[in-house]
């Protein structure tokens, strides 16, 4: 019991308090570390202050009351916090346009615009494509100005407003304002700036249809998908069908399926995504495998990295549900695999409900990786992720044949020392194969 | 451990997970927004795969990451290491499983009443009024050391009287 009569450390009450207002400077909050570390007494004494601190703001009134909220899910972005009290809620992010980004696309126009008028027709030969749309449009030919609508190899156009290009096969596409690109052949054209839609027909023999920038290509195998274009990276985003999406830069090629985007930009990682998830956030270049779990298979090394069996996972403290089946089901590939990855996405859990697994993992900034592949039959299910409490995509392998497979990637920030997923069935069962985490 | 549950328990804690809060962060404003934060947390994943008994621990992981967090996004000065924190946690839950925060926070109720009335200002000085030791120093034209002073024997005789009350030890106040 003190009292006044009593002898103070008066430089450890100082620190304490000094630190707890909020006002302590470096120095004054290394010099209470440095005390509390050698002293377990004050370690002790500080704690016994700072729980009745606590306490007397409970009693005070000063401590928020935490009130449920709804936590809305999120298609896209992230989801606007909720908070426990109207006045401290987060601010939602409004996305403004961007001036600049608006001012380029009208003075693309105008130059178009002036180029068309001022600049007279050229020649009129038949092309390996033709402007199904011509307005608005400068081609260039041998460095001059000529006017369409058919197309020869090396024409350079630059696009005021939208304008769609129909290729020989019948393949469309469409040029968004702004946009520059040079039809090199019948099969391949490269884009230097804005964006592309192609709606592409499939092509058993012959070249694949590719859509090349600086950093990536993008090459056709039937489909329907936009590749985009700016100084600093190339994104394609895949509506129906399937894309091989290369990056120039080592060769390294990703397959993008329906409803997925990829992109090749400066210190992004080089990965799949769901249309509509987050970007994914930066691994890095090394050291950042943290651990891979085989659900039902052995240990597996897949792309150089020591994957855990479902045994060693669990032994570490993988929990599914009691309910979830384990089984092999084995599947041809699209695209093809190596064995390591083959054997893995052989093995399953799958639960007809809900499926929620959890790994401790030790809090902090992560990319989650999911392996999946359809296994039953064509359109078997679909299914939303959530990680972390956060949904992070919806309506997962709808419409997939049988033997497609997936690599989703996420970023995800642990908190509590425990990464927790939910795959939640909206069609047919819960499943996945395998997941990977990280860091970032 | 269900969303629900999960909350209400939360609620049971805050008081204890307040102070945790402040003794990592000290500053009372980044405290109440990592107390956001940790409640975030909690509203949207729950506690899945957590007892009633792990709670309280499992809340301190969550507190302490968004602690560190957040004077990291602020760019402040982070003093206490890993082993330092490991340190604060074995302390907590030593003193947490002596002295439950809830029965606590009802002795101190009872406690305050034993206060001075000077000791009184002071505490709803900082306590309803928000006040630093610096401004109510200020106010009271006092030395700023002597006001941290009279926090740490109000601080000391709340907890010896609490402990009284909880049947640990002597019960007075100042």
């Amino acid at each position: 019991m003190p009292s006044e009569s009593q002898p103070v450390d008066e430089e450890f009450v100082r620190l304490v308090y000094r630190h707890l207002d909020g006002g302590a400077d470096p120095a004054e909050r290394e010099a209470l570390a440095a005390m509390l570390r050698t002293d377990p007494a004050r370690m002790a004494e500080f704690v016994a202050l700072t729980r009745v601190d606590g306490w007397l703001h409970e009693v005070s009134g000063a401590v928020p009351v935490p009130v449920p909220v709804p936590v809305p899910q999120r298609g896209g972005g992230r989801t606007a916090a909720t908070r426990s009290r109207p006045h401290l809620r987060r601010p939602r992010r409004i996305r403004r346009p961007h001036p600049v980004r608006w001012f380029a696309a009208a003075a693309a126009l105008v130059v178009a615009i002036l180029a068309v008028t001022v600049l007279g027709p050229g020649r009129t030969p038949v092309g390996i494509a033709r402007l199904a749309t011509s307005e608005l449009v400068l081609i260039e030919r041998d460095g001059r100005n000529v006017a369409g609508p058919h197309l020869l190899a090396g024409d350079q156009l630059a696009v005021g407003a939208q304008a769609t290009v129909e290729l020989l096969d019948g393949s469309r596409l469409v040029f968004a304002p702004g946009s520059r690109a040079t039809v090199a052949t019948a099969t391949r054209v490269l884009l230097s700036a804005g964006a592309v839609q192609v709606e592409a027909v499939p092509r058993r023999n012959g070249d694949a249809l590719t859509i090349a920038t600086a950093a990536a290509e993008a090459q056709v195998v039937g489909t329907a998908f936009t590749v985009k274009v700016d100084s600093a990276s190339t994104r394609l985003e895949v509506g129906h069908g399937l894309v091989r999406f290369v990056r120039s830069s080592d060769g390294d090629a990703l397959e993008v399926p329906t409803g997925s985007w990829a992109e090749v930009a400066p210190g992004q990682p080089f990965a799949v995504s769901l249309v509509g998830a987050p970007p994914p956030s930066v691994p890095r270049p090394s050291g950042g495998f943290v651990q891979g779990v085989n659900l039902n298979g052995d240990a597996e090394v897949i792309s150089g990295e020591r994957w855990w069996s479902h045994a060693e996972a669990v032994a570490q403290g993988l929990r599914l549900p009691a309910a979830a089946m384990l089984t092999t089901r084995t599947v041809a590939m699209t695209p093809k695999v190596d064995a390591a990855t083959a054997r893995m996405l052989s093995t399953v859990a799958y639960l007809s409900g809900a499926m929620p697994i959890s790994l401790p993992l030790a809090s902090g900034r992560y990319q989650v990786e999911l392996w999946l592949v359809e296994n039953r039959s064509d359109g078997h299910r679909a299914f939303d992720i959530t990680i972390e409490g956060e949904r992070v995509a919806t309506g997962v392998q709808d419409k997939d044949v049988i033997g497609r497979w997936h690599k989703l990637s996420f970023p995800v920030e642990v908190r509590d020392d425990l990464l927790d997923l939910v795959i939640t069935p909206t069609r047919g069962d819960a499943h996945l194969m395998g997941f990977c985490v990280r860091h970032r | 451990m269900d969303q629900e549950q999960a909350i209400r328990r939360l609620m049971d804690e805050r008081a204890q997970l307040a102070g945790y809060i402040r003794a990592i962060v000290g500053d009372p404003h980044c405290a109440e927004d990592v107390f956001q934060e940790v409640v975030l947390v909690v509203v949207k994943k729950g506690a899945a795969g957590v007892d009633d008994e792990r709670f309280p621990a499992w809340v301190r992981t969550v507190a302490r990451y968004e602690s560190l967090t957040a004077l990291r996004r602020q760019r402040n000065h982070v003093p206490f290491d890993e082993g330092l924190l490991d340190a604060l946690d074995a302390r907590w839950t030593t003193a947490e499983t002596a002295e439950p925060s809830r029965p606590a926070v009802e002795a101190l109720r009872v406690c305050l009443e034993d206060l001075s009335p000077a000791s009184r200002r002071l505490v709803a000085a900082r306590y309803e009024r928000s006040r630093s030791g610096e401004e109510i120093a200020a106010e009271l034209n006092r030395p700023v050391n002597s006001v941290y002073v009279a926090f740490y024997r109000i601080h000391k005789a709340l907890a010896a009287c609490i402990q009284g009350r909880l049947g640990h030890g002597d019960s007075h106040a100042v």
